[in-house]
């Protein structure tokens, strides 16, 4: 989420008696800056002679009077904000007397600011009846940095006048300022700048403008703090700010496609108020987190998401792809806490009857399986629910359920079916990527948890610097699909089990083991999984691919 | 002899072949195709459909396909969803619109659909072929689903589902899981396009729809009646096994005990079907009935009872019957001589066909022609050379009579002294008119070498005579002329001599005149001379003017007496001279007055006359290439004459080219 508050600055000019300082390079005052910095962040007499070898005590006496004089320190020598400046840069402050344009622009933000300054002669021109009382006096004390020749810096030290009221020349000027807020909330960072223009100083009475030079600032304003005060006020009227979240709670109603796919909204605000730091108009709020108001707008929310997705993806899916899909869709996002539900297939079909496209694309593969699907595959959905414990898996099959919460080495015991392998084959398209590869190294564990000795064969589609990955967490050199299959590449994902006392056999599954993910950091074969749907069939080496047969057969390697 | 135009000659002769008999045939028609009823497993008469049960409604549509398709039809109508799996070409007929009106229809293209079948739910039927179709058991639908969703989800090119009018048609997408492939023992399976029926044949009754016959000897086999594997099949005959065949649409299938198999027909692959002992008895009975062809070997054509079979011999195209008569047409032959054309006839004949109970050979014998390119032999052209010239002399001496009875025409109205001549000359000229009509009326290439010279000697005769009658009219005709003339020029000199003695009195007077005004002028001129030489000058001047005028006069008198003078002396000469003829110039030849007038030709003409030494033949043509004579005759009565004609020429006899 971000923002950028802006508002134009009043630029006053004027010309007055001042005595300033200057930053000029002082090597020796940024040397005794830092010998006190190291110090006890203090000057004293020892500092000063410790600076300065062979300085008598009266003589460091009056180097630290300087001190004070300027600032550098206090009056018990404690080094000031801008001793430590000087320490830093070694640029000291030579104080001056005389008269000064000057460019002054004042907000709650940067306070009472000194924008640029000119040297001026004094002359006796006699208009004393022109000078008024200074409507802003800049800040006392501060280090500004010249808009125009980011060089020059100097600080207002006072502004010397009769009866404590300064008075100057106003001086009209063409001046313009903008002061520019952006705000990074996820990044907790903001910035300001100025930007404009501003005459240049010295240019005997030619008004020529020049751009003003300003490198940003922070203010270090908590920012998550200031959404907390918006909620009550302009996020108020669109939804309910969730602090804990730190997103918006909205209505499903309105919102645009891209809103609701990337549960980030964009808001125009006429009006909003930084305590303290002033008030802004027609900001645009953009990327604000959301999520579903109710469990209503989640449930809309997460079939609108789905619906979009099928319609930007048409295909034929099966009924474990379309769970997993919906499951994906939801998921880690703001409405799984609301665990919308995928309506059963029946009602899907019911809804897609009036666009064949749709209707053909989640009827075929559930009319036209292969194999029987259980009956609570067919019905709804609902996400984050816990799986059932026990399934009516069909025969020859096994079956692992959504949020079943199988352990994997629970999975490989049923994939196995009692036999103890010598090779397995794990045929999977995608075998890369973090979380799956960490479910590989999880799956490798669980079979040699069970045949210590047994040989991990991985047939998968992927770059040599994932086959390095596969072949670091197997063992054995992965193969490829194209050097297996050809161009008539397997759809599903493929268990073989072979061992030497019988015939081996296979499992053809409807998702990947490898889509299991774990809920904490560290897990072993025995840690519950996460699962979305998973069906292995049981297949015999006549039902499958060439390649497979070979590999049951020990034809391949 | 004949008689007529000469033409082609079409001959015949007739062979019997009743005792031939047949190596091997197909011999069809000897019993109508046995019939069989509808029976629990195989019917050809289906139930009404009931509206399906199920959901889903799975179709393969083969080509045979309308009763599937009325099935479909009624469970289109519900609500249930309907896959089909059709060919490549399906989509175009009235029966797919009727299909494309069924909202719930997911239809995909395959290369090629085996048969069409109709799954719904456990009930299952497939239609085997020939309208047969043949209910399947719970597990071979289950099979046949397997097949289906093999095809459906891996083989599928094209999809397409209708909007209530029509089918769109679009590339199929990805799958969305794999089909396990079909077991070896499913009672169902896809196989490749060159399986095989896979039980033991020997002793079954088997059906083959195509393909070679079986190595091992089937108790009945039904193999497609053809030309082909006559062989194989005479083997298998004579081996007992019983060759039959009916075409009822059936695919390769055996029954044997209470097992058997149908493996339907395909070229990308085929259908295997285990058949259940109940579905095997009722093919059973099928395959036991009459067949409507049956393989023989060794047949007798003249066998009464094939009087109405076909038979299918081997390397023919189609069955045939048997052919009361096979009529052979042979090529034309071409008789040696014209006397010889009745006489032609092939040495040797080809074979009559297999099934022909008898055998007519019939040829065209063509006489001998003309060859083509054959020109006008040079004799023919020199007597008519010859004819030629005859006309044109005996036109020209015609011609130079009519012109000599103009003229005299022309002399008789001119010149009436020469009337009584002319009565002369008018009978000389009818008498030779009549012989030059009489010589013009004959042809020197008509009568030969010799008569020729005989008319050529009497037309030179004519010609003579025509000229002495043209010379003798024109020496007349001058003689006349010169009379004429003198009588004329003698009047005219005597007027003149009339004329002359009248005019001379007038002219001397004249004269006389003239001279005494000469005399005057001069008489004054002298007188003017002398005065003016004493004269002043003013009378000097009238004085020249006087002489001028004077001389003027005096010259004009001299010239008048001249003339005078002279006109007295030719009268004089007139009267003094005598009557003198001058003959008038002789008139310009004949020759030269009268372009092309007959001028009589010198004998010398006449020798150089080329009378041909061969007389013409009497009958045809006489034509000639490449230095052989032919004579051309288009008429047998011309036979005779023409072969004597052809003698005498050395040529040959022939007909016109176009026989």
């Amino acid at each position: 989420m971000r923002c950028e508050l802006t508002t134009e600055i009043a630029v006053t000019r004027v010309t007055v008696f001042a005595e300033l300082a200057f930053l000029e390079r002082r090597p020796e005052l940024g040397l005794l800056c830092r010998t006190a910095r190291d110090h006890g962040r203090s000057i004293t007499t020892s500092v000063v002679q410790s600076a300065l070898p062979g300085l008598p005590d009266a003589g460091a006496t009056n180097v630290i009077a300087w001190c004070k004089m300027i600032g550098l320190c206090d009056a018990r020598g404690g080094l000031t904000a801008l001793g430590e400046d000087v320490a830093q840069s070694d640029e000291a402050p030579v104080p001056e007397q005389g008269v000064y344009g000057l460019w002054l622009a004042q907000h709650p933000v940067f306070g009472r600011r000194v924008l640029s300054v000119e040297r001026l002669a004094s002359n006796r021109d006699h208009r004393f009846e022109a000078i008024e009382t200074l409507a802003m006096e800049p800040d006392r004390g501060k280090v500004f940095r010249s808009v125009v020749n980011a060089k020059d810096r100097f600080i207002v030290r006072d502004l010397p006048s009769n009866h404590g009221q300064p008075g100057g020349l106003p001086v009209a000027t063409k001046a313009v300022c903008r002061f520019r807020w952006a705000l990074e909330f996820d990044q907790a960072r903001d910035q300001w700048q100025l930007d404009g223009v501003v005459e240049a100083p010295n240019t005997n009475g030619k008004a020529a403008m020049v751009p003003i030079r300003h490198d940003p600032e922070s203010d270090g304003l908590d920012l998550w703090q200031l959404v907390a005060t918006w909620a009550t006020g302009p996020l108020a009227a669109v939804g309910r700010w969730q602090q804990a979240q730190r997103r918006l709670a909205v209505s499903f109603d309105g919102l645009a496609d891209g809103e609701f796919e990337s549960f980030r909204k964009s808001l125009a605000l006429r009006k909003v108020e930084v305590p303290g730091k002033g008030t802004y108009q027609d900001v645009t709020l953009t990327d604000l987190p959301i999520g579903p108001a109710s469990a209503q707008d989640a449930q809309r929310w997460a079939l609108a998401r789905f619906d979009r997705h099928l319609a930007a993806n048409p295909g034929y899916r099966s009924r474990a792809a379309v769970r997993a899909q919906f499951a994906q869709l939801t998921e880690d996002t703001p409405l799984e806490a609301f665990a919308p539900t995928l309506p059963s297939h029946d009602d899907l079909l019911a809804q897609a009857c009036k666009d064949p496209q749709r209707l053909w694309s989640l009827a075929a593969p559930v009319d036209l399986s292969p194999f029987t699907l259980a009956a609570d595959e067919l019905g709804p959905m609902r996400i984050g629910a816990p799986g059932l414990v026990a399934v009516d898996a069909p025969e020859g099959a096994v079956r692992v359920p959504y949020q079943a919460g199988w352990p994997m080495r629970k999975l490989v015991e049923s994939l196995l079916a009692g036999h103890v392998p010598a090779r397995v084959l794990l045929c999977d398209r995608y075998v890369r990527g973090e979380d799956n590869l960490k479910m590989l190294q999880l799956l490798v564990a669980a079979l040699r948890a069970v045949a210590p000795s047994v040989i991990v064969d991985v047939w998968s589609e992927g770059d040599a610097a994932d086959y390095k990955k596969i072949r670091q967490l197997t063992g054995t050199a992965p193969r490829s699909y194209r050097d297996e299959f050809g161009r008539d590449v397997p759809h599903d994902r493929y268990f073989l089990v072979r061992h030497a006392s019988s015939p081996g056999f296979g499992w053809q599954m409807s998702n990947s083991p490898l889509h299991a993910r774990l809920d904490v950091d560290d897990g072993g074969p025995d840690t519950r999984l996460r699962w979305k749907d998973l069906t292995a069939t049981r297949v015999q080496a006549h039902e499958i691919a060439s390649a497979f047969r070979n590999w049951l057969t020990g034809g391949a390697r | 002899m004949k008689q007529g135009t000469i033409h082609r000659t079409l001959c015949d002769r007739v062979d019997a072949r009743g005792e031939a008999r047949l190596p091997t045939a197909w011999v069809g028609g000897e019993a109508s195709p046995g019939a069989c009823a509808d029976g629990e497993w195989l019917t050809r008469t289906l139930p009404p459909a009931v509206p399906a049960k199920e959901t889903a409604i799975l179709a393969f549509l083969g080509s045979d396909s309308a009763d599937a398709i009325a099935e479909l039809l009624v469970h289109a109508a519900t609500k249930a969803r309907v896959y089909l799996l059709v060919g490549p070409q399906w989509g175009t007929d009235r029966a797919d619109a009727a299909l494309a009106q069924g909202p719930r229809l997911l239809v995909r293209r395959v290369a090629e659909v085996p048969a069409s079948a109709v799954l719904n739910g456990a009930e299952a039927r497939l239609w085997i072929g020939g309208d047969w179709s043949l209910r399947l058991d719970p597990a071979q639908a289950q099979a046949l689903r397997q097949v289906f969703l093999r095809l459906f989800w891996h083989e599928a090119t094209e999809e397409a589902w209708s909007d209530g009018r029509q089918f769109a048609w679009h590339a199929v997408g990805e799958r969305p899981f794999d089909v396990p492939a079909m077991p070896a023992a499913a009672a169902v399976r896809w196989e490749d396009p060159d399986a095989h029926l896979s039980g033991d044949l020997g002793g079954a009754l088997l059906h083959l729809s195509a393909g070679l016959p079986p190595e091992v000897a089937p108790r009945r086999l039904w193999f497609p009646a053809g030309p082909s594997h006559h062989g194989q099949l005479a083997r298998l005959a004579k081996a007992g096994v019983e060759v039959v065949w009916a075409d009822r649409g059936l695919p390769d299938l055996y029954v044997s005990g209470g097992e058997g198999e149908v493996l339907m027909p395909g070229a990308q692959g085929r259908l295997r079907l285990r058949l259940t002992p109940s579905q095997s008895a009722a093919l059973g009975q099928l395959l036991a009935a009459a067949p409507v062809w049956r393989f023989r070997t060794e047949a007798r054509i003249g066998d009464a009872a094939y009087r109405n079979a076909r038979f299918w011999l081997p390397e023919e195209a189609s069955a045939s019957g048997l052919q009361a008569e096979q009529l052979v047409e042979l090529a034309d032959m071409t008789a040696s001589s014209l006397r010889e054309l009745p006489t032609t006839a092939p040495v040797e004949v080809p074979a009559a066909q297999p099934l022909a109970l008898t055998v007519r050979y019939q040829w065209t014998v063509v006489p001998p022609r003309v060859p083509a390119g054959a020109v006008e032999d040079v004799l023919v052209g020199r007597w008519r050379k010859l004819d030629q010239d005859w006309q044109a002399r005996l036109a020209t001496v015609q011609e130079a009579l009519g012109e000599a009875k103009h003229e005299r025409g022309r002399m008789g109205r001119a010149l009436q002294r020469l009337q009584s001549a002319l009565l002369g000359f008018e009978r000389t000229h009818g008498g030779l008119l009549q012989r030059v009509e009489a010589l013009r009326a004959q042809r020197p290439s008509l009568v030969g070498p010799g008569g020729a010279a005989t008319l050529l000697s009497q037309a030179a005769e004519v010609e003579d005579a025509a000229r002495k009658l043209h010379g003798e009219q024109d020496a007349a005709e001058r003689k006349a002329r010169e009379d004429d003339e003198r009588d004329r020029q003698l009047a005219a000199w005597q007027r003149r001599t009339e004329d002359a003695k009248r005019e001379l009195p007038n002219r001397r007077a004249a004269l006389k005149a003239a001279e005494q005004r000469r005399d005057a002028c001069a008489e004054e001129l002298r007188g003017v001379d002398e005065a003016m030489q004493a004269a002043d000058k003013t009378a000097k001047k009238n004085a020249v003017a006087s002489q001028r005028k004077l001389a003027d006069d005096l010259q004009r008198a001299e010239k008048e007496i001249a003339k005078h003078r002279n006109e007295i002396e030719d009268l004089a000469q007139q009267l003094a001279g005598c009557f003198e003829f001058r003959p008038p110039p002789a008139p310009a030849s004949r020759a030269q007055q009268v372009k092309g007038r007959f001028v009589p030709v010198a004998s010398a003409a006449r020798s150089a006359v080329d009378v041909p030494d061969e007389k013409l033949p009497e009958v045809g043509t006489l034509r000639s290439h490449k230095g052989r004579r032919y004579l051309v005759i288009d008429s047998w009565d011309h036979l005779a004459v023409g072969e004597q004609a052809a003698a005498r020429l050395a040529a040959h006899l022939v007909a016109p080219e176009n026989t």
